[in-house]
């Protein structure tokens, strides 16, 4: 049972988990990411869902471009 | 003629004396470290640094606070020009009036080490360094310091990274970002901590970590290691910062012993500082050397061009770890190719 896990507990199961890591990758929209971590028995919020959404495209991951330095 | 290469730093190890003796110390500093650069040459450095171009100081040791006149070091960067000064610390004697005298430099930005949990740090440490190091932190934190924090990863806290990194970005907010270390192979960490290096599918765990670290919005980076931005690129995931190479063109470090290097890590020797200008340094055969693309192993490998593409620029080496080919590199993107 691990129906209250979030997403820090998230992090390090798919950090070993390339299906679980690839699963999260694909989600494209808060919804779909929500239910996907619903599904695989995650509890993160629509909010989180929504920022991680944002990020991923803040991020630039459609322009494939590497983040400068911190 | 000065570079023009904004972002070089130059480095110095102000130091060998630490209050702390870390048995994974990559610079062979210890509370018995008597080697010190004194600061009439010190100034010689900073000046000499900034005729050459350098606008980026890096202090270090060694406990750079433990030399008596860090301060005047400060002051004489700024006053020569560098804007940016990083100041490694294991955060012990960050007190109240210490941390008070730091805060009044907004060009200053102090990196304090944590290893993980307590019972991690004090192991690499030593025992009661933890909390010394926490308070510390909290002190700098309340003065208005900038503080980025230092962890070396390795075996045995890969597992609990991420909740370490979220346990710290929500209980120190002030943190500006976490700078991840791997841990190297060095000859004394070879014999002690052999089994806490990473492996190359360790490697790819921890890219993995480190990605959804940023999305979540706790700023993580691994330290001068390229190879994590092209292991992101392979899995099409962009959420790394930069990493750039540590032995590059322009970098440049003076040890306590005044020896001219790339870093701590590099067995590159440059000469001894006095003997000549930085500037000259710098077009020097071993030196250039040291910062060149390799030209030994990497041009018959099948992954060079991509390396090359995306900064990695020399081999990683793995020889500690027993892989086949002893190159760290390759079998992380042998492991990906699979």
């Amino acid at each position: 049972m691990n129906g209250n896990k979030n997403f820090i507990d998230f992090i390090i199961d798919a950090k070993d988990s390339a299906d679980l890591y690839d699963g999260f990758v694909k989600m494209s929209s808060p919804k779909t990411l929500e239910e996907f971590f619903k599904l695989k028995g995650y509890v993160v919020s629509s909010d989180d869902c929504e920022k991680l959404i944002r990020a991923k495209s803040d991020f630039g991951i459609e322009e494939g471009r590497i983040p400068p330095a911190y | 003629m000065a570079s023009t290469d904004s972002s070089r730093r130059l480095s110095i190890e102000v130091t060998k004396r630490c209050n702390s003796s870390c048995i994974h110390c990559f610079a062979g500093a210890s509370e018995k470290g008597s080697t010190e650069i004194a600061y009439e040459v010190l100034k010689n450095i900073i000046i000499d640094g900034a005729d050459a171009g350098y606008r980026h100081l890096h202090l270090t040791g060694g406990e750079p606070l433990l030399h008596g006149d860090i301060f005047e070091v400060i002051d004489k960067a700024l006053e020569k020009g560098y804007q940016t000064i990083l100041l490694n610390t294991n955060g012990m004697l960050l007190n109240g009036h210490m941390c008070q005298k730091l805060a009044q430099y907004p060009e200053l930005t102090i990196s304090v080490s944590l290893e993980g949990s307590e019972a991690l740090h004090d192991r690499f440490r030593g025992n009661g360094t933890y909390q010394r190091a926490i308070k510390g932190l909290e002190t700098g934190l309340e003065a208005g310091l900038e503080i980025i924090i230092f962890t070396i990863v390795c075996k045995s806290l890969l597992p609990d990274l991420p909740r370490f990194a979220d346990q710290l970005f929500t209980r120190f907010q002030g943190i500006k970002y976490l700078t991840l270390i791997r841990l190297i192979d060095s000859a004394p960490i070879n014999s002690i901590f052999g089994k806490e290096l990473l492996r190359p599918d360790d490697f790819l765990n921890l890219v993995r970590a480190i990605s959804l670290l940023n999305l979540y919005g706790w700023p993580t980076t691994l330290l001068n290691d390229p190879l994590i931005n092209l292991v992101a690129r392979m899995l099409a995931i962009s959420w790394i910062p930069e990493s750039k190479e540590l032995h590059q063109q322009g970098n440049l470090m003076v040890m306590a012993d005044r020896s001219l290097s790339v870093s701590h890590t590099s067995d590159a020797y440059c000469g001894q500082y006095g003997s000549a200008s930085i500037e000259n340094v710098l077009s020097y055969d071993p030196y250039r050397q040291a910062v060149a693309p390799d030209k030994l192993i990497c041009p018959a490998c099948q992954y060079a061009q991509i390396c090359h593409d995306n900064g990695l620029l020399r081999p990683v080496d793995g020889h500690a770890l027993g892989l086949t080919d002893s190159y760290f590199c390759k079998a992380v993107l042998d492991l990906m190719a699979t």
